[in-house]
């Protein structure tokens, strides 16, 4: 199955009226007509050769026929919190972040709070750079409708399926909550200074440093059965905070991961097993785990997705990949 | 199916986090764990009563998806 397409190809098929979710450069996604089409900036993809980095292709989801109607819209920060109720009564929505911008903030923290939250699909990811990006580019995201690049806001497309048809949103998590303490926070946010374990307020740097927790595992929170994560992303030993790529909520009870034996056939395995059961339709997955878990070069049967800065299965994900099937009702 | 009324004990139950992993859905984990961080941060009955009506809000909303719907019937059985 092709995913990475040259800008030729691409224009083709937005010429020819494909509905289509994609991912690549900024050069490159400057260059397009206008279309049926959303897209972020990232360079890491994991197609049918395997994991990799090209800024000389495009990659492409190209969605199915039987989708009835699309609609691609922009929000900003005041009217991103009617995303649920902009949504079709019978669909999904695909919604693409810059990260590090405003809106990745502001999503991240209030979206379990917008009106509908949980109702209706909806399925995302944080655009992103080169890691080693020496000019200074920002991520940032494109509606097919304007090709407008944008370093605020979200894009998004709200996909209306026929009547026989539903979408559902999964993820795999190759996490699961460690034996350690229970770790709360006083606050929510994307940086804190202390932890409470068993009642206690402490430190969190020097709780870390002294358990001698592995900051490549996340730490794990269960949702009613779903874990999710969130990822370290620095230690700032000078002012003793932790800093993480999403945010920690306020009555939440972590745990720190469980050491994971092998990263990269964990997920392998997982994914097989999906595919054995579900029609994914499309998926993205953290660029964590494809440095992490060493990625490159590496196959996951025929499941094949742009590597992230952040991922979105109704809310921010971090270390995870996230998943839309369709099945029918 | 009938979906029970909002004083069924069933939805109290739910909002408390005295059923957890009953449903297999993400968004309906995500969307019962929401509900169940609030009470269980502020379990004041008017707190309890509105997370009720808003759990109740969402299954009659999602009656068509017939997964969910019988997720819900196995746990009032």
């Amino acid at each position: 199955m092709k995913k990475l397409y040259d800008i030729e190809e691409i224009s083709k098929l937005i010429e020819s009226g494909e509905k289509l979710l994609l991912a690549g450069d900024r050069k490159l996604l400057t260059k397009l007509p206008k279309g049926n089409w959303v897209a972020g900036t990232i360079p890491y993809f994991v197609a049918v050769s395997g994991g990799m980095f090209n800024n000389k292709q495009i990659y492409a989801d190209v969605l199915p026929d039987y989708i009835e109607n699309i609609e691609i819209k922009v929000y900003d920060i005041e009217s991103i919190k009617n995303i649920h109720k902009d949504a079709p009564e019978h669909g999904f929505s695909v919604i693409i972040i810059p990260s590090n911008s405003k809106m990745h903030s502001e999503f991240s923290l209030q979206s379990v709070n917008y009106e509908k939250f949980g109702y209706k699909p909806l399925i995302g990811w944080l655009s992103g750079i080169e890691l080693n990006n020496s000019n200074n580019e920002k991520p940032a995201v494109i509606s097919g409708n304007d090709c407008i690049i944008r370093e605020e806001g979200a894009i998004v497309m709200h996909v209306v399926l026929p009547k026989d048809k539903y979408a559902d949103v999964g993820i795999i998590n190759i996490f699961e909550q460690g034996n350690g303490e229970i770790l709360t926070f006083a606050e929510d946010g994307f940086s804190v200074k202390d932890v409470i374990i068993n009642g206690k307020k402490q430190n969190f740097a020097d709780y870390i440093n002294s358990a001698k927790y592995d900051l490549k595992l996340p730490l794990v929170a269960d949702y009613h059965g779903a874990m999710i994560n969130t990822s370290y992303r620095a230690i700032d030993e000078k002012n003793k905070l932790i800093h993480f790529y999403a945010p920690v909520f306020k009555g939440i009870e972590y745990k720190q991961a469980k050491p994971i034996e092998n990263y990269s056939e964990d997920f392998l395995r997982q994914l097989l097993e999906l595919e054995k059961t579900s029609r994914i339709i499309f998926s993205f997955n953290c660029i964590l785990n494809y440095l992490y878990g060493n990625l490159e070069g590496k196959k996951f049967g025929n499941v094949f997705f742009p590597c992230t800065f952040g991922e979105i299965a109704y809310q921010l994900l971090n270390q995870t990949l996230v998943y839309l099937k369709i099945e029918d009702l | 199916m009938v979906i029970p009324a909002p004083n069924h004990r069933i939805w109290r139950e739910i909002v408390e986090g005295k059923r957890p992993g009953e449903f297999t859905g993400l968004g309906t984990k995500l969307f019962i764990s929401r509900l169940v961080n609030k009470v269980r941060q502020n379990p004041d009955e008017t707190v309890i009563q509105s997370a009720i009506i808003d759990l109740h809000n969402y299954f009659v909303e999602k009656k068509q998806i017939s997964s969910i719907i019988n997720e819900l019937e196995n746990i009032l059985r």
